[in-house]
């Protein structure tokens, strides 16, 4: 784990929760995507705890990633109706997202007793 | 450790005794009628075992058999099957039932003795007879029901030979929607079996680290005395809401018991660690549960009085958890004081706790 990444990851984070600036949202879903696991965890919790804020980024992260996985594990952690509606347009499409995108609906569907 | 093998019992005694080998032999011989129904036959192994004719294929059909036809023996009407309203079929029907087939193999004789399985007292031999009814008179409601039944409410073999006849009728039946890992080997029920499992935390269902073959896996797995580490591990959907742990515990409770392991120790890495907990609440026994990196708090603390220790490990001021916002010191309440050892080493890397050179560091090894 870089120590001195997770520490910037956790100071960006509170950036966009509380101000919204696009360069620390764009950092955190760089986090998210290219991080190790202690670095993904801190950006992936920052942009879940941001909630809507996050998830027109996160939209646009889906088709712009070559994995768009840690990107639908976030939508789905945020779970609101913005966050499912980017799920679903991702599950229709024809990309690398489809798949766990309509996976990750599956287990929101699971979560709430459906 | 691995309890005994089962012994087959061989034809209509298979029918006449209730014990672990009859059942298992009774669903051997259903599951064993419905390959060959279906065009099979060479996918059973050793049918003279429990006492089937060593050729199957005079079983084969090219049309299942009328429902009429195949309860006919069992004195009742295809409605009375369909609703499960009629007579009961006495036990000893399966018996003289398995003796016709023996006898005169073929697509009827055997079709009855799946039907008069579906009427058995035995969760496992239903579900079996159902898988097989599908081959023998065709899918049909009461059919399908049971099976829903077997992949809902069974245990070990039941649950999985239910969920895999269940995804030939009804791939997208909800009941299927929880399988979130590979599915139990059919010879893994009743094992007694003292062992570790590991599982992963947030975000990081895609790690190799807790995996067999990973390198945490390797460490636990080489450790002396032996944890016995299973495979495979446990996987949950990693998500970050509460929602997604709830699941996760429920997911880990059925697990457990489908994986026949019975009181095992368990490693869990971070939210990993609050399914664990939130696992006991819904009745998951463990002996020692290892929490790696566990971000505390109060409202996911587990239920103390089914696990026998806990080993809390952990960095200082994680940087992990404190994104989360989690507490960074586990006291647990004064009636379980003497129950959980903390063992906090190093500083923020929250991932540390499942490194094995973290481990060698800090001898975490002896403190198990």
């Amino acid at each position: 784990m870089s120590t001195a990444g997770a520490a910037r990851l956790l100071a960006v984070g509170a950036t966009w929760r509380l101000t919204g600036a696009a360069p620390a949202g764009r950092a955190l879903v760089g986090g998210l995507v290219e991080g190790d696991e202690a670095e993904r965890a801190i950006a992936g919790i920052a942009l879940t705890k941001a909630g809507d804020r996050s998830v027109p980024l996160l939209a646009a992260a889906l088709t712009a990633t070559a994995d768009p996985r840690p990107v639908v594990d976030v939508l789905a952690s945020i779970g609101t109706p913005a966050a499912r509606s980017a799920l679903r347009s991702a599950a229709k499409a024809d990309s690398p997202a489809a798949d766990p995108a309509a996976q990750a609906l599956r287990t929101l569907d699971d979560i709430d007793g459906r | 450790m691995p309890g005994p093998d089962p012994t087959p019992v061989a034809g209509a005694e298979a029918y006449t005794r209730r014990d672990r080998d009859a059942r298992l032999s009774q669903a051997a011989i259903v599951l064993s009628l419905g390959a060959a129904a279906a065009g099979q036959p060479e996918r059973v192994d050793r049918p003279d075992a429990v006492g089937l004719p060593a050729d199957l294929a005079p079983l084969g059909q090219r049309e299942p058999v009328p429902l009429e036809e195949a309860v006919a023996p069992l004195g009742i009407t295809a409605d009375e099957q369909r609703s499960r309203s009629g007579p009961a079929v006495p036990s000893g029907t399966r018996g003289a039932l398995m003796d016709q087939v023996v006898a005169d193999p073929n697509p009827t004789n055997a079709a009855a003795l799946v039907e008069a399985c579906l009427h058995s007292g035995d969760r496992l031999v239903r579900t079996a007879a159902a898988v097989s009814a599908l081959d023998t008179t065709g899918p049909r409601d009461d059919v399908v029901a049971q099976l829903v039944d077997g992949a809902t409410r069974g245990r070990d073999m039941a649950k999985d030979i239910g969920r895999l006849g269940l995804a030939r009728v009804d791939p997208d039946h909800p009941a299927l929607r929880r399988v979130v890992v590979r599915t139990t080997p059919p010879d893994a029920s009743d094992r007694p079996s003292h062992t570790a499992f590991i599982t992963h935390g947030t975000f990081a269902p895609r790690t190799t680290w807790w995996r067999p073959g990973g390198d945490f896996y390797t460490y636990l797995d080489g450790l002396t005395p032996p944890l016995h580490v299973h495979d495979p591990s446990f996987q949950w959907s990693g998500l970050y809401s509460d929602g997604a742990r709830r699941l996760a515990a429920q997911q880990m409770l059925d697990w457990v018991a489908s994986q026949g392991l019975q009181r095992p120790d368990l490693f869990a890495h971070s939210h990993g660690g609050t399914v664990a907990n939130l696992a006991t609440g819904l009745g998951l026994d463990l002996d020692r549960l290892v929490l790696l990196s566990w971000p505390v708090h109060e409202e996911w603390f587990p239920d103390f009085t089914r696990v026998g220790r806990i080993i809390d490990i952990r960095v200082n001021l994680d940087l992990v958890i404190l994104a989360d916002r989690g507490g960074q010191t586990f006291t647990p309440p004064a009636s379980a004081a003497g129950k959980v050892t903390s063992h906090v080493n190093g500083w923020f890397a929250h991932s540390d706790t499942h490194d094995p050179d973290y481990w060698d560091r800090h001898g975490l090894a002896a403190v198990l």
